[in-house]
């Protein structure tokens, strides 16, 4: 077994914050399939992706910042530089006071859970930030922050902090470097979000394909008094994907929202055929009222692997909570897989909380019925695969004039497009 | 309606498995261009068979006999060209399609039918025109186009979607599967004076229902009312079979047939 | 050998806690158990006790050495301090040899099971069961009991009648020795020794527990029934069952089990394997009420149990029914592998945690084979600062093509100290199969409870109401006698949970 400071060395010459997130990180240790979380997603056998993106080596210099063009607007992360860097007013960003923060907002919503990337992410990401919105300060514009591959591994450790009030919609965005690489990518980031008070985030995670990817993506959240953030994914999955999301809802009132869509198709790229998507969404009521609803739409294609561990957790105390949990997926092809794992853990009687789970192929009625109209199989096929994919952003799509909202269509129908030219519904 | 015509449906012999069990026992009927027939018969009597046979779904298997539309041999053919031949069945549950907007999903039907006629593709704004006046005619609730489709939807706004859908196909032939089913009687009303609406002289109906109250919702009494039963036609007559059904009974009618 | 004292506490306190636990008393009887503790030699005593051939031996002794090298599964949500497996008796039974006939059976053990309302007479009904008395003697089935009394069977009725028919009903002890080649055959074929350090231990020093085979085609023509009652004090419960269905045939089983009252823990580790053959049908029904502790936590016994069922043949089906009650800890996932071809597998369960017990239950359906069918229906309810853990599992492997499965799991949560948890696994592997999982939880319905007690009733009884609705699902699974005395037994382990 591979150990984790081979992989990642706390080199010298760190800055002592960082360092100190890669030693936690080491601490920890990389999991095993025999840890509960990653029990469907060993890393042994997969670690040569990590080893071989030059990842031993960590950056002496200061990536680049540029000014990003007008249609361009945002932050674009490729490997160890920021290739590009625009924001519009009213957001601060701040490179410096970072790693502290980020590391103690991961410890906070993880309860000691075995995940070291988003530590090795804080500690290696030369461009670690933190992105601030100011008390009141609603930000129209959507944000938004590429992440590519590049011939080293992207790290990004990324704090976004809202204050009492504050708006923000924000893109984080996987997609592939303009000019590709030949290697195996390792993308790795971690996002650590602050919801003060009555503030609201929209967060779109827009999962391009990228050629070999691995993709590890750690999101820990804090949620204050009806704070409100409102999660969708949407992408096509990766060789490798892996999502871990924990979420504290610690103030009274406070509301979650993930809403995920996922197609995965056979990697043709790969020698090593099929995605590999796992989900893994823990959310912790702690407060009275709060609400959280969770829902994971897969259509699963040619040695697709889906998985989807979900947990919600309502703490003695936390009364009048609803948590509701859904994962359901479609399996397209002889070789695709579906593992659930949908938990609960209820301390007293005063909640309302539910989950369900159901895998299985298309209907045959519903595509009798399609097909009765006079669409072809293909046809009836796509209509109820992108039905049951679109269902997940449905009721976002109330404002058309909503800039966040059409992005999010955008990227969906992208990837619902990568899908169906990909072949797995003929 | 001139008898020497090529009848719109045409089936004869017609004999079918479901799980290798013979459900259909040998059904004759013959439906003129603008005839309105009605199929009844007690539960268990085949008349779902019947059609889920005309339209030719998965696990049906025709072992004698056979279907002709306008002279075509439907056996042959998969449902969806079934659809493009002129057959339409109203269902009596229809799917519903999480994620699936009504709009996109009719106007995907009504493009398809007319790529086949050779006309352009209507875009949305185009459609949405037609649409309304198709929904005005029926009529039907405007918001049930924005829903996704049959989700939902109540069994009276089910049927009605299934009347929209049949009055934006034109099909030669329109085969209603238990209409009336789960219907109030304001329902069972709207549906039935929706359905009279969508006659023409030149396509034709079979209703197959399980009671006489839909035929007594018509308009116009039906040309003809077949009583089915262990899996075919016993007895053939016009309106009047089915209120003679009403008073006896399907045993009465269906010992006196044997 | 020694005697059984009484368990010390004063006459009150005693009455106190009879009216919570009515199965609570102890059999004065003169008992002979092992040394106490737990070696090859307690081993090689048991198996000398129940004159065991060699084969036998050798096997118990392969799991224990296998079971000293074991860990205890420690993924359930359960928190007890460790047992010391020395500090109890493995052996433990009523002094003499064991009687040849009813007629011989000591008196003071047949008032026992009277108490208990057991019949170990062959009456037409099991008469002692709640509400039973309201039936006509001909509406009541014939029910043949097995009972067993610590480590030993005390007696088994009814088994000339079943002879008759060509069912096997008697202790494993007995078929060990009667019927070798079938207990060779398929001992250990469900539940290896190894499977888990619970069964591990069981395979040992396992004493009586019955022994069933249905040959090919026969139906059985009454209800099979095992009463387990742990009476010894320090003494562990370590019984055996192994059913066999062979093609075409059929039989309901059902059993029972009670234990006094005492402020220690005691250990009930009990494997039971059941084989289904082609077109075979094994209903297997259990309703638990071991001592579950005083409102403390204090005393109890430790249920940890290994249930499984192999529909090996084509169209064999297996349903597990349970009501579980009593316990302080209950670690039990009666689990079908669907082998066969159109098997079924079906687990109903209905599991109480008031006060501190605690239960980690549910069930695993593996299916292995094309069209094989499961269902799941789960009623939990936790009270006080009972805590309860649904755990389950259902995987659809790659070749089950056209399979199904569905889950729905209730949990009803009453008090703001009790604790439900739901950890299912739902892995479907395969394009053809469907598998749907449902779960909910909530707490007693205001409206319901209010529109109750508007009728008159008092909190207690419309939540009893209540209570029997969302249960009803999985009462009806019982035959009809054990549902009434399940639904009684519910209500009274939930008593002083609601108000």
């Amino acid at each position: 077994m591979t150990d984790l400071a081979t992989l990642f060395p706390a080199g010298s010459g760190l800055d002592p914050r960082r360092s100190e997130a890669l030693m936690a990180a080491q601490a920890l240790g990389l999991p095993s399939a025999q840890d509960e979380a990653w029990r469907w997603s060993g890393l042994a056998g997969r670690l040569a992706v990590l080893v071989s993106s030059e990842s031993s080596s960590v950056a002496k210099g200061q990536g680049e910042v540029l000014a990003g063009r007008q249609e361009d607007a945002g932050i674009v992360l490729h490997g160890r530089n920021i290739e590009k860097h625009s924001l519009v007013e009213g957001l601060k960003l701040n490179q410096q006071e970072v790693c502290a923060p980020f590391m103690q907002l991961v410890a906070q919503a993880r309860h000691g859970e075995k995940n070291p990337f988003p530590l090795v992410a804080a500690g290696l990401a030369e461009n670690s930030f933190l992105l601030e919105v100011a008390s009141g300060q609603k930000i129209r514009q959507p944000q938004k922050i590429t992440l590519t591959n590049a011939s080293t591994p992207t790290h990004a450790a990324c704090l976004v902090r809202l204050d009492e009030g504050a708006e923000l919609d924000l893109i984080w965005r996987i997609a592939p470097a303009q000019t590709p690489t030949a290697q195996a990518a390792l993308i790795n980031y971690g996002l650590a979000i602050e919801a003060g008070a009555g503030s609201r985030l929209r967060l779109l995670l827009a999962e391009e394909e990228v050629p070999d990817g691995f993709v590890s993506g750690g999101l820990a959240l804090s949620l204050g008094e009806a704070a409100q953030i409102e999660i969708l994914r949407c992408g096509n999955g990766q060789r490798f994907s892996r999502l871990e999301l924990d979420a504290n809802l610690c103030g009274q009132d406070s509301y979650l929202r993930f809403r995920g869509a996922e197609s995965l198709s056979d990697a043709k790229d790969s020698q090593q055929s099929g995605r590999h998507s796992e989900t893994v969404l823990r959310v912790l009521h702690k407060a009275v009222r709060s609400r959280s609803s969770l829902l994971c739409k897969t259509a699963v294609g040619s040695h697709g692997d889906h998985i989807f561990q979900g947990r919600a957790e309502i703490a003695e105390g936390a009364k009048e909570v609803e948590a509701a949990m859904t994962s359901k997926a479609l399996l397209l092809s002889d070789t695709a897989k579906s593992r659930n794992k949908p938990e609960l853990e209820i301390c007293h009687d005063d909640v309302a909380c539910s989950h369900g789970v159901a895998v299985s192929d298309l209907q045959p009625d519903m595509l009798f019925y399609l097909r009765s109209r006079g669409l072809d199989e293909v046809s009836a096929r796509r209509a109820v695969v992108s039905g049951f994919l679109r269902e997940a952003v449905q009721d976002d799509a109330v404002l058309d004039e909503d800039l966040f909202v059409q992005q999010a269509q955008a990227a969906l129908e992208a990837s619902l497009l990568q899908f169906v030219s990909s072949g797995e519904l003929t | 309606m001139s008898k020497s015509k090529t009848p719109v449906l045409e089936v004869r012999g017609l004999h079918a498995t479901v799980e290798g069990e013979e459900i259909l026992q040998g059904v004759d009927l013959s439906i003129q261009a603008g005839e309105m027939h009605v199929l009844m018969g007690p539960n268990g009597s085949g008349k779902s068979t019947l059609t889920n046979v005309l339209a030719g779904r998965e696990g049906y298997e025709i072992t004698a006999g056979e279907i002709l539309l306008d002279g075509q041999n439907l056996a042959v053919l998969s449902p969806e060209e079934r659809a493009w031949a002129g057959l339409f069945l109203g269902f009596q549950y229809p799917s519903a399609v999480e994620g699936l907007a009504n709009t996109t999903f009719l106007r995907e039907v009504v493009n398809g039918k007319r790529k086949r006629e050779g006309k352009e593709p209507l875009d949305p704004l185009a459609f949405l025109r037609v649409l309304r006046e198709e929904i005005a005619k029926i009529p039907m609730p405007e918001h049930l186009i924005r829903r996704n489709l049959n989700v939902g939807f109540s069994g009276g706004e089910k049927k009605l979607n299934e009347i929209l859908q049949l009055a934006l196909l034109e099909p030669r032939l329109a085969v209603l599967d238990e209409t009336d089913s789960g219907l109030d009687l304001d329902a069972l009303r709207n549906v039935a004076s929706a359905i009279h609406r969508q006659r023409t002289p030149e396509r034709s109906f079979l209703l197959i229902t399980h009671y006489q109250r839909l035929i007594g919702a018509l308009e116009v009494a039906p040309d003809r009312v077949h009583i089915f039963a262990r899996g075919k036609i016993v007895r053939s007559g016009d309106a009047k079979l089915a209120e003679q059904l009403e008073q006896q009974g399907y045993d009465a009618l269906i010992s006196e047939a044997a | 050998m020694t005697l059984t004292t009484p368990d010390g506490l004063t006459g009150s306190e005693a009455a106190a806690r009879t009216e919570e636990y009515r199965w609570g008393f102890e059999t004065q009887i003169e008992t002979e158990t092992a040394p106490k503790g737990l070696n090859e030699q307690i081993v090689r005593y048991i198996s000398a006790k129940q004159n065991e051939p060699e084969w036998l031996l050798e096997w118990r002794l392969r799991a224990f050495a296998r079971w000293q090298k074991m860990a205890e599964p420690n993924w359930a949500k359960l928190s007890f301090a460790p047992i010391d497996y020395q500090d109890a008796y493995y052996w433990a039974a009523p002094k003499g040899d064991k009687p040849k006939s009813l007629d011989e059976v000591d008196p003071a053990l047949l008032e026992t099971y009277e108490k208990l309302g057991i019949p170990l007479h062959e009456r037409a009904i099991l008469a002692g069961v709640e509400g039973a008395e309201n039936l006509a003697p001909s509406d009541g089935r014939q029910v043949a009991v097995d009972a067993v009394f610590d480590s030993v069977s005390v007696a088994t009725t009814f088994q000339e009648t079943l002879r008759k028919a060509g069912v096997i009903f008697c202790p494993i002890s007995e078929a060990v020795r009667e019927y070798p080649e079938l207990v060779r055959k398929y001992l250990g074929s469900v539940v290896p020794p190894g499977d888990n350090k619970h069964a591990c231990l069981n395979s040992a020093v396992f004493t009586d527990g019955s022994f069933v085979y249905i040959p090919e085609g026969v139906r059985c023509p009454m209800e099979l029934s095992t009463y387990f009652r742990i009476n010894a004090a320090k003494s562990g419960q370590f019984e055996r069952t192994l059913i066999i269905a062979e093609a075409g045939s059929y039989v309901s089983y059902l059993e029972g089990c009670t234990a006094p009252m005492r402020d220690e823990n005691q250990l009930h580790a009990a494997v039971v394997e059941l084989v289904a053959l082609e077109g075979a049908e094994i209903r297997y029904a259990t309703v638990q009420n071991w001592y579950p502790g005083d409102k403390d936590g204090k005393g109890g016994i430790y249920n940890f149990v290994t249930k499984r069922g192999l529909c090996k043949g084509r169209k064999s089906r297996i349903s597990w029914t349970q009501v579980e009650t009593g316990s302080a800890i209950t670690w039990k996932y009666p689990s079908c592998v669907l082998l066969g071809a159109e098997s079924e597998g079906e687990f109903y369960s209905v599991a109480v945690t008031h006060n501190r017990q605690q239960a980690d239950t549910g069930t695993k359906m593996l299916h292995l084979a094309p069209q094989t069918r499961s269902r799941i229906i789960s009623k939990g309810i936790s009270a006080g600062h009972g805590r309860q853990t649904y755990r389950g599992r259902v995987k659809i492997a790659p070749q089950a093509t056209g399979a199904r499965s569905f889950t729905q799991c209730d949990s009803l949560l009453i008090g703001a100290h009790c604790e439900a948890h739901t950890v299912p696994y739902v892995e479907n592997l395969c394009r053809g199969g469907i598998v749907e999982h449902e779960a909910t939880t909530s707490r007693l319905p205001e409206e319901q409870l209010f529109y109750c007690q508007s009728r008159g009733l008092s909190a207690e009884q419309a939540a009893g109401l209540v209570v029997n609705g969302f249960c009803r699902e999985v009462l009806q699974k019982l035959p009809m006698e054990f549902a009434v005395e399940a639904d009684r037994l519910l209500q009274v382990s939930l008593e002083g949970a609601v108000g």
